[in-house]
C-alpha cells in the first residue's frame, strides 16, 4: 500500500473546564472535557474517510485539530510525513495551503462583510504574493466556475444576497482557490435544504476526481458515508470504536454501538421493515467518560470486564478494526 | 510595493458607491435620523460659513450696548461686554462641533484598540487591559474632568484631550464583547486556514463588523462630549480665546443674566446645545437601528 | 368527517419587502388516530400552516381566505377566547427547538404543573402533581426524576418533557413541528417510536411537520409535500414512496442517499427554491422540472385526486408514472 498522505497516531484533546469562581475555590481538581482521546487513524492519498458519530463524539474537534487550528493536548498528525504540529513559519504556511476546510454553517463561515470576490480571493491576497490583481481575478473566477456559480453575477454579491447552497459553493470555492491536496468537510450539507445537498454532494465528488483530492468528510449520517465514502472511522466520545472500508462497516458492522446506530438510521421506505436495535439511555458526558469501555452503560451485550478495562483496537479483518471486548 | 492597478481601483470604487447608495436609501426612510441630520446640517453650515453669517467679530465689543436686549443691530441682543450674542453663538458652533467630534475619535481610537486587542487575544491581555479599562470606568467622570481640566490649564486641546480620555473605556467594552463573539465565528476560523495573520484577521475581518456598532456609538459619544464641553466650561474651565455655547452660559451665570432678565443671554445657548446634542442622539439612535441588524425590522 | 380539514387556506405576510405568499391554498386532512406528515423544504409553509391553525401568527401575518374545520366548526370563524379553549385542550402544538425553551431557574415538576394548571383551573397543586408524574411515565420518562432541573435533562429526555406538557390537557390533535430536529439518531429513533405509541395507546392525531422524508417514512401514515406555499402531493405512506405522481416528490425522494447500499450517483433538482415574495407563475416547480412545458409555466395546475386518497397538482399527473428502484 502506498503511504498514507494523512497519519493521525494517538490524538488527543482536552478542553479545561470553565467554572465558576467558588467552584475553583472550592475544588482543587481541575475538570476536563475529553473531546478527543487517543485515536489514531490513516488517509490514504485520494480517498474520503469518515469520521461519522453523534452529537459531541469529537469529529469536529478532530477536523480542528488537524488543520492545526487548536493546540492538541498529545499526539501526532503527519502529512506526506512531516509532524504538522511541529512546523513553524514559513514551513507551516505551506502546508496549510495544502489543507483546506470546508464549514458546515455556511451562514457564519462567510464574513458578512465581505464581497463573495474578496472572500474568494483572500487565500490568493495571503499566499500568493506573486500573482498579479489579473492573475488572482482569473483563478477566482474559474474556481467560482468550479463550483457552478456564474462568476460575473455573484463576485459583487454580499453573502446575504446568497442562498444557503450558493453560499456553501462560495466556501468551496474558497477553499479550492490555493489548489489544496486535503480537503477537510465539517458536515458541509446538513444546513441545506434536501433538493440542495445532493447536487453539493456530487459537486465534492466531481472536484475531488478532477482535482485529485484527498477528503476528510465528517458527518453525522451514515447514508451519506455510504454515497461518498471509501473508508470510515465510527466516533463514540472521544474514542474510534471501529473503522474500515465503508462498505464492511456498513454491511457488516461488528460493535454493538455501530450496529445500534446503523439500525436506527431512518430510511426513506415504508415498506422496508427492519429490527431497530434497542439501547437504553443517552451519550454520557465527556467530561467524565464512564470507566473501562465508554459504550458500556449503553451496551446490551456489556460484560465485567467491560465494565474494568478500556478495550484496544484490533484488526479482526484485514482493515476492518474495532475496540470491542466480545472480539478480543 | 506594487501599485495597485487601476482597473482594481476602479471596481473598488464602483463597489463602495453601490455601498453608499444602498445605506442612502434605508437612511431616507427613518425619519429620526432624517430629523437629526438636518438639524446636524443647519448647525454645520453655521459651522463652516461663520464669517459670512455672523454680522459682527465676536471680539468685536460695544462697549456703550451691554446687555441690551435684541434689536434691529444686534438680534439676540449683547453680552456683559458689548458683544454679539448672535455672532458668539454662530463661531460657538464651531467649538462644540470641533470638541464633539475630535474627543470622541480620540475615545473611539483608544478604546476601540485596546477592545479590540484585549477580546481578541484574551488571556492575561485581556485582564490587563480590561482591569486598566475598569479603573478609568470607576473612576468619578465629571470630577476627573474638572481636576483634569484645571490642572492641564483652560485649552480647547486640553478640552479635547481630557473629554476623550475619560469616555473611551466604555467603548473598549463594547469593543471588547463583539470581538469576543465575533473571534468564534467560523468565518475567522477560515481565514485562519488560509494563514491569514493576526493582524489581518483583528483589522480586516474583525473590525470591520465592529465599525457599524462602534459607529453608532460614536455618534451618540459626540452628544455626550458636546454636553461635557458645555459643563466644563459653564464651570469656568473653558479656553477664553475660544467662546463656546458653555462658556456664554457661565459669562451669563457669572454676570446674574438671569437676576436683571437678560434672557437673550440664556436661553440661545441653551437651545443651541440641545438641537445639537438632540440630533446627535437622532442621528445615533437612526444608526443603531440600521445598522444593527438585530433592531432591524422585517 | 374529518378530526381536522384545511381547505383553501391562505396566509401571507406583508412585510417591507413585499408579500410573502407563505400558505397559498393550501388542502389537506387528518382523521381520528392518524399520523400525518407535512413535509416541505424551508421556506414552503410548513410552519406557517401548523401557526395558522393553532392561531398563533405574528401580527404581519394574514390570513386571507379558507377554513379550518376542527370537527367541522371553522376555527377561523372562532373568537381569541374560544380559540384559547382550543389551544392546547383539544389542539396542541410542539415547537421546533422548543426543548431548549424550558426555564433553567425551575424545577420540570413545577413548570410541568404550571402547564397542567394553566388549562384546568380546578385541579388543586397535589392533583396536577399526580398528573405530572403520570404523564412522565407515559412519555418514558422517570417519574423519581420529575424534581429535577432542565440541564439534568438530555436533549431527548427534554423533547419527551415537552411532548408531555402538550398532553397536559388531553388534547385530540397533536403538532409537532420538527419534533427530532437537532436530535441524535438513536434519540431520534426512539423519539418517533413513542410518537407512534402515543397514537396507539391515546388515540392520538398527530401533524408532524419536517424536512426529513426518513422521518416521514418512519412513522406517517399519509403525507403532504409542500412546495412553494402549496400542496403538490398527497398520498398514503406507501403510495407516495413507492409510486409519487409529482415530479417534485419523486426527485425529493431519489434525492436522500441510501444507506442500504451504494448507488449510481444521485440525480440533482436544479436550480433553488423560489422565494415566496414572487414565486414563479403557473406551477411553481416548473423552473426546477424536467418535464416541464408551456402549460406548466402558464397555468396553475389544481390538487386533484387520481386515484382514491391520492391527490396530485400536476398537469402531467395521470401521464408520468414513476417507479421507485430501492
Amino acid at each position: 500500500m502506498k503511504d498514507p498522505i494523512l497519519r493521525v497516531v494517538n490524538l488527543k484533546k482536552y478542553f479545561p473546564l470553565r467554572r465558576g469562581f467558588i467552584e475553583t475555590l472550592l475544588s482543587r481538581r481541575r475538570l476536563y472535557v475529553r473531546a478527543v482521546d487517543g485515536i489514531s487513524f490513516n488517509v490514504g492519498e485520494g480517498k474520503v474517510f469518515c469520521l461519522a458519530g453523534e452529537s459531541g463524539c469529537g469529529k469536529t474537534t478532530t477536523a480542528r485539530l488537524i488543520l492545526r487550528l487548536i493546540p492538541p493536548t498529545d499526539g501526532k498528525v503527519y502529512y506526506k510525513g512531516v509532524d504538522i504540529f511541529s512546523l513553524k513559519g514559513k514551513e507551516l504556511k505551506r502546508v496549510r495551503q495544502e489543507m483546506q476546510m470546508i464549514f458546515q454553517d455556511p451562514y457564519q463561515s462567510l464574513n458578512p462583510r465581505m464581497r463573495i470576490f474578496d472572500i474568494v480571493n483572500e487565500p490568493l491576497d495571503i499566499n500568493r504574493k506573486d500573482l498579479s490583481y489579473e492573475e488572482k481575478r482569473e483563478i477566482v473566477y474559474k474556481a467560482l466556475e468550479d463550483v457552478r456559480l456564474d462568476p460575473e453575477e455573484v463576485v459583487d454579491k454580499f453573502p446575504h444576497e446568497l442562498s444557503g447552497g450558493e453560499r456553501q459553493r462560495v466556501a468551496i470555492a474558497r477553499a479550492l482557490v490555493l489548489r489544496p491536496r486535503v480537503i477537510v468537510a465539517d458536515e458541509p450539507v446538513s444546513m441545506l435544504d434536501a433538493s440542495i445537498r445532493v447536487s453539493i454532494l456530487n459537486l465534492l465528488m466531481d472536484l475531488k476526481e478532477k482535482y485529485n483530492l484527498t477528503m476528510i468528510y465528517i458527518t453525522h449520517d451514515l447514508a451519506q458515508v455510504r454515497y461518498l465514502g471509501d473508508d470510515m472511522a465510527v466516533m463514540y466520545l472521544g474514542k474510534i470504536v471501529e473503522m474500515g472500508p465503508v462498505d464492511e462497516v456498513l454491511d457488516r458492522p461488528v460493535h454493538p454501538y455501530t450496529q445500534a446506530l446503523i439500525s436506527n438510521v431512518p430510511i426513506p421506505d415504508p415498506t422496508l421493515s427492519r429490527k431497530k436495535i434497542v439501547i437504553r439511555g443517552e451519550v454520557p458526558s465527556p467530561v467524565n467518560p464512564p470507566p473501562g469501555c465508554r459504550f458500556h452503560p449503553r451496551c446490551p451485550y456489556a460484560r465485567e470486564i467491560c465494565r474494568r478495562e478500556e478495550p484496544k483496537i484490533l484488526e479482526i479483518e484485514k482493515g476492518h478494526y474495532v475496540a470491542c471486548h466480545l472480539y478480543e | 510595493m506594487r501599485l495597485v492597478s487601476r482597473e482594481k481601483v476602479r471596481e473598488r470604487m464602483r463597489i463602495y458607491k453601490r455601498s453608499i447608495r444602498e445605506f442612502a436609501r434605508t437612511y431616507k426612510e427613518n425619519k429620526m435620523g432624517i430629523v437629526g441630520l438636518g438639524i446636524l446640517l443647519v448647525f454645520v453650515f453655521m459651522a463652516v460659513a461663520a464669517p459670512l453669517i455672523a454680522p459682527h467679530s465676536p471680539r468685536e465689543m460695544w462697549l456703550a450696548e451691554p446687555l441690551s436686549p435684541p434689536s434691529k443691530e444686534f438680534i439676540l441682543g449683547t453680552d456683559e461686554l458689548g458683544r454679539d450674542i448672535f455672532s458668539l453663538l454662530v463661531y460657538g458652533t464651531q467649538v462644540s462641533l470641533l470638541v464633539g467630534l475630535l474627543s470622541t475619535l480620540l475615545s473611539v481610537g483608544i478604546g476601540g484598540l485596546v477592545g479590540l486587542i484585549a477580546g481578541y487575544y484574551g488571556g492575561v491581555v485581556d485582564s490587563v487591559l480590561m482591569r486598566i479599562t475598569d479603573l478609568f470606568l470607576i473612576l468619578p467622570g465629571l470630577p476627573l474632568m474638572i481636576v483634569l481640566a484645571a490642572i492641564l490649564g483652560p485649552s480647547i486641546w486640553n478640552i479635547i484631550f481630557v473629554i476623550g480620555i475619560v469616555s473611551w473605556p466604555s467603548v473598549a467594552r463594547i469593543v471588547r464583547s463583539q470581538v469576543l463573539e465575533l473571534r468564534e465565528r467560523p468565518f475567522i476560523e477560515a481565514s485562519k486556514v488560509a494563514n491569514a495573520s493576526d493582524l489581518r484577521i483583528l483589522f480586516y475581518h474583525i473590525a470591520p463588523n465592529v465599525a457599524p456598532l462602534v459607529f453608532a456609538t460614536a455618534v451618540l459619544g459626540i452628544a455626550g462630549a458636546i454636553l461635557s464641553e458645555a459643563g466644563l466650561s459653564f464651570l469656568g474651565l473653558g479656553d477664553p480665546s475660544h467662546i463656546s455655547w458653555g462658556m456664554m452660559l457661565h459669562y451669563a451665570h457669572e454676570f446674574g443674566a438671569l437676576e436683571i432678565g437678560a434672557w437673550w443671554y440664556l436661553v440661545p445657548p441653551g437651545i443651541c446645545i440641545m438641537l445639537l446634542v438632540l440630533s446627535f442622539v437622532f442621528i445615533g439612535y437612526a444608526l443603531d437601528e440600521i445598522l444593527n441588524p438585530r433592531l432591524r425590522r422585517r | 368527517m374529518h378530526l381536522l380539514e384545511v381547505d383553501s387556506l391562505k396566509t401571507y405576510y406583508y412585510t417591507r419587502k413585499g408579500i410573502v405568499k407563505a400558505v397559498d391554498g393550501v388542502n389537506l386532512h387528518i382523521d381520528k388516530r392518524e399520523i400525518v406528515g407535512v413535509a416541505g423544504e424551508s421556506g414552503c409553509g410548513k410552519t406557517t400552516l401548523a401557526m395558522t391553525i393553532m392561531r398563533l401568527l405574528p401580527p404581519e401575518a394574514r390570513i386571507l381566505s379558507g377554513k379550518i374545520l376542527f370537527h367541522g366548526e371553522d376555527l377561523l370563524s372562532k373568537t381569541e377566547e374560544e380559540m384559547r379553549e382550543i389551544r392546547w385542550g383539544k389542539i396542541s402544538m410542539i415547537f421546533q427547538h422548543s426543548m431548549n425553551a424550558l426555564n433553567p431557574v425551575l424545577t420540570i415538576e413545577r413548570q410541568m404543573i404550571d402547564a397542567i394548571r394553566a388549562h384546568d383551573r380546578k385541579l388543586t397543586k397535589a392533583e396536577a402533581a399526580v398528573k405530572a408524574r403520570e404523564l412522565f411515565k407515559m412519555v418514558g420518562l422517570d417519574p423519581d426524576r420529575i424534581k429535577g432541573y432542565q440541564h439534568e435533562f438530555s436533549g431527548g429526555m427534554r423533547q419527551r418533557v415537552m411532548i408531555a406538557m402538550a398532553l397536559a390537557a388531553d388534547p385530540e390533535l397533536l403538532i409537532a413541528d420538527e419534533p427530532t430536529t437537532g436530535l441524535d439518531v438513536i434519540t431520534q429513533s426512539q423519539i418517533l417510536e413513542l410518537l407512534r405509541r402515543l397514537k396507539d395507546e391515546l388515540g392520538l392525531s398527530i401533524m408532524i411537520i419536517t424536512h426529513d422524508l426518513a422521518v416521514i417514512a418512519e412513522v406517517c401514515d399519509r403525507v403532504s409535500i409542500m412546495y412553494a406555499g402549496k400542496v403538490v402531493e398527497i398520498a398514503d405512506v406507501v403510495t407516495l414512496y413507492k409510486r409519487p405522481k409529482h415530479p417534485y416528490t419523486y426527485l425529493l425522494i431519489n434525492a436522500f442517499p441510501s444507506i442500504k447500499s451504494r448507488r449510481r450517483r444521485l440525480e440533482e433538482i436544479k436550480g433553488e427554491p423560489p422565494r415566496l415574495v414572487n414565486p414563479p407563475p403557473g406551477c411553481r416547480f416548473h423552473p426546477r422540472c424536467p418535464y416541464a412545458t408551456e402549460e406548466c409555466r402558464a397555468k396553475e395546475p389544481s390538487l386533484v385526486e387520481v386515484e382514491p386518497g391520492h391527490y396530485v397538482a400536476c398537469h402531467y399527473a395521470h401521464k408520468l408514472n414513476f417507479i421507485m428502484e430501492r
